[in-house]
């Protein structure tokens, strides 16, 4: 089985890796990381590999510098990987994102399963998933919290829907988008490190893609524009107490026991 | 292709453009700055420049008649036989733009056995109703190909769906298959003096507001949050009902179960909630504040930090990625407060904060800010609650 994975470069300053054992921030001097949903998504490709065996290549679309996620993906385990960068493709949003994916995907071909992580932690949007699949003309499963069954002609999966998960299933080639739930992300082993040291990454370009007009990517081919953005700016506040705040806080939480709001 | 341009005479190579880069794609070189493969694009450095010195160069107009769009359709979800709270939400917001551009409001529901008495009062003017055993189970193809070609035939200029794992699954589906764009997540939403929908939501990793526009394109696509909006009923419009024919398709999907969840206590009707973010780094450090709660009959939960730390359940996160609550009371220990966590307590209607630092964010949207180790203080309050 052939299995792509999609991973993105993310800002790091959301503050949302922090070492569990001295309770620090991870930063390394690095800006930027793996989208942590990604690893997820890395993680369930790798077991789907050893279900079934196969080859998993990992995509990112980005600057140069991205190939950094492509190095941990090689590392965590998965073959090899694809840097999808252009200039002509900066400035994406939902709907060009999805579409440069699947061109860049379709370029490599002969997949048979597409793996996105639920979200990002910068655009948070948790939607180029399905519009990939869309865009690819193929099933799409969100939010994956399970592969049930998994065979050269289909895929079962336990969907997320809120309140039930629902059991579907759908012929391959698919796009999933997979939850926090399946399964926790491995750490890289050395012999991951190294191998991820010597890799090599094809950069996928416009030039390879089957549509070649520009005004298709990027910034050109988004549906939605940045009108601006802003600073939430805070006024101080009149209400802050700084002595006496722990009585204050007790008698809250005194009345509040008793029922009163 | 876009490119970002500077007019060189007007910066005045402050360099704030290469501070504000979160993405280190502008550098100043000889005094003025270039632009590196980086940039998303994301126009911090546009909105930070203070002479308005950088622009967007090379970006065509793409012609689109908006004008043969009109009205603004809610997507109506149904969950246990009712129409959903979000949608109800939804409607509310709806008519609210609808009126500003003296246009109609319109339901679409694709579901097996509809209320439709409940769909006549549901505040709309016309629903657009796709019944059939087909729909039973959700199947993105059947569902979004139906509403696709309702959407093709009523065009209405907006369309906005709840931000639910479903909605959130339609929406890129149709978004693709219209070819238009859609914003996820909205805070909040306006119209804008070309009658275009301006789409406000939290971006960059939560600590930015942006406004999104869809200009040429239509429908401009929209999901929304539980409990962002209010309910507002306008119980005098009476909804015409039109049925609408499912089409012919056979399905690639195949829904095998529906396994039910256990009931976890939902954090977005609790009464009572206490919050706990950052300030927070160890699993260990968890347990004092579950027994804050359970003292005072309240629900734990936490920002997105916790949540990706593996601290805390994806269903106890409250914010733009979790869930947004509409307690009567929620003491928040360690926010800090990112307009991500904010996006979600809009309807709190008291919020106490407990945090070391007196400029957080928090402290100055909080009813009361309270400046205090969140430790020391948290086990002084329950020691004092269980001492009584």
């Amino acid at each position: 089985m052939k299995i792509a994975v999609c991973v993105k470069q993310v800002p790091s300053d959301n503050k949302s890796l922090m070492d569990k054992k001295s309770g620090t921030l991870i930063r390394n001097g690095e800006t930027s990381v793996i989208n942590p949903y990604d690893l997820f998504a890395v993680e369930m490709a790798l077991r789907i590999r050893e279900r079934v065996g196969g080859e998993v290549f990992a995509f990112t679309m980005g600057a140069g510098s991205a190939k950094k996620v492509l190095i941990d993906s090689v590392a965590m385990g998965v073959d090899g990987g694809y840097l999808v960068s252009d200039l002509a493709f900066a400035g994406a949003d939902v709907f060009a994102t999805a579409k440069t994916l699947s061109e860049a995907i379709t370029f490599v071909g002969g997949f048979d399963l597409v793996i996105c992580g639920r979200q990002t932690t910068d655009g948070d949007t948790g939607e180029v998933a399905i519009a990939l699949a869309t865009h690819m003309n193929i099933c799409g499963l969100p939010f994956v919290n399970e592969v049930v069954e998994i065979d050269e002609k289909n895929i079962t999966a336990s969907c997320d829907f809120g309140k039930h998960n629902a059991i579907t299933k759908c012929p391959l080639p698919a796009v999933i988008s997979v939850d926090k739930d399946c399964g926790l992300p491995r750490i890289p082993s050395l012999r991951g490190k190294l191998s991820a040291k010597k890799a090599v990454f094809p950069v996928i370009s416009l030039d390879d893609l089957f549509d070649k007009n520009n005004n298709n990517y990027g910034l050109s081919g988004s549906k939605t524009s940045v009108l601006r953005i802003y600073n939430t700016v805070f006024e101080t506040s009149n209400n802050i107490i700084k002595e006496g705040g722990l009585e204050f806080l007790k008698g809250k939480f005194e009345s509040v026991k008793k029922g009163d709001l | 292709m876009a490119i970002l341009s500077v007019d060189n005479s007007k910066c005045i190579s402050c360099g704030i453009c290469e501070k504000s880069c979160k993405f280190q794609g502008v550098k100043i070189e000889n005094k003025y700055p270039i632009f590196n493969d980086n940039c998303t694009f994301c126009f911090e450095c546009i909105t930070a420049c203070p002479t308005s010195a950088i622009t967007v160069l090379g970006l065509e107009k793409k012609e689109f008649d908006t004008t043969l769009w009109s009205g603004v359709m809610v997507y109506l979800e149904i969950k246990d036989n009712i129409l959903s709270e979000v949608s109800k939400e939804l409607i509310g917001k709806a008519r609210e733009l609808a009126n500003t551009l003296s246009e109609k409001v319109f339901g679409v529901v694709i579901n097996h056995n509809i209320n439709l008495e409940e769909l006549k009062t549901c505040g709309v003017d016309t629903v657009f109703v796709a019944e059939g055993e087909q729909f039973a189970d959700f199947k993105l193809d059947l569902v979004g190909d139906c509403l696709h070609s309702i959407i093709e035939k009523v065009k209405p200029s907006i369309f906005l769906v709840g931000a639910t794992n479903q909605g959130k699954t339609i929406v890129p589906y149709i978004s693709v298959k219209c070819e238009t764009g859609m914003t996820a997540d909205c805070t909040s939403l306006e119209i804008d003096k070309n009658g275009n929908l301006i789409q406000i939501r939290p971006a960059f990793g939560g600590n930015i507001m942006a406004e999104i526009l869809t200009e040429n394109s239509r429908p401009q696509i929209a999901t929304v949050r539980e409990k962002i909006f209010k309910i507002t009923v306008d119980v005098k419009t009476q909804a015409e009902i039109v049925k609408v024919q499912g089409l012919e398709v056979v399905s690639k999907y195949d829904v095998l179960k529906i396994v039910k969840k256990a009931v976890d206590s939902d954090i977005s009707h609790a009464k009572i909630l206490i919050a706990i973010g950052n300030g927070v780094k160890k699993k260990e450090e968890i347990a004092v504040f579950q027994k804050l709660a359970d003292e005072i009959g309240g629900e734990l939960c936490s920002s997105r930090a916790l949540v990706e730390a593996g601290l805390m359940p994806q269903s106890r996160q409250v914010g733009l990625s979790g869930k947004a609550v509409s307690a009567d009371l929620m003491f928040a220990f360690g926010i800090s407060g990112s307009a991500q966590f904010l996006a979600g307590v809009g309807g709190v209607k008291t919020l106490i904060a407990i945090n070391a630092d007196p400029d957080a964010n928090i402290m100055t949207i909080a009813n009361h800010g309270i400046v205090a180790d969140i430790f020391q203080t948290s086990a002084e309050v329950l020691l004092s609650l269980r001492k009584k």
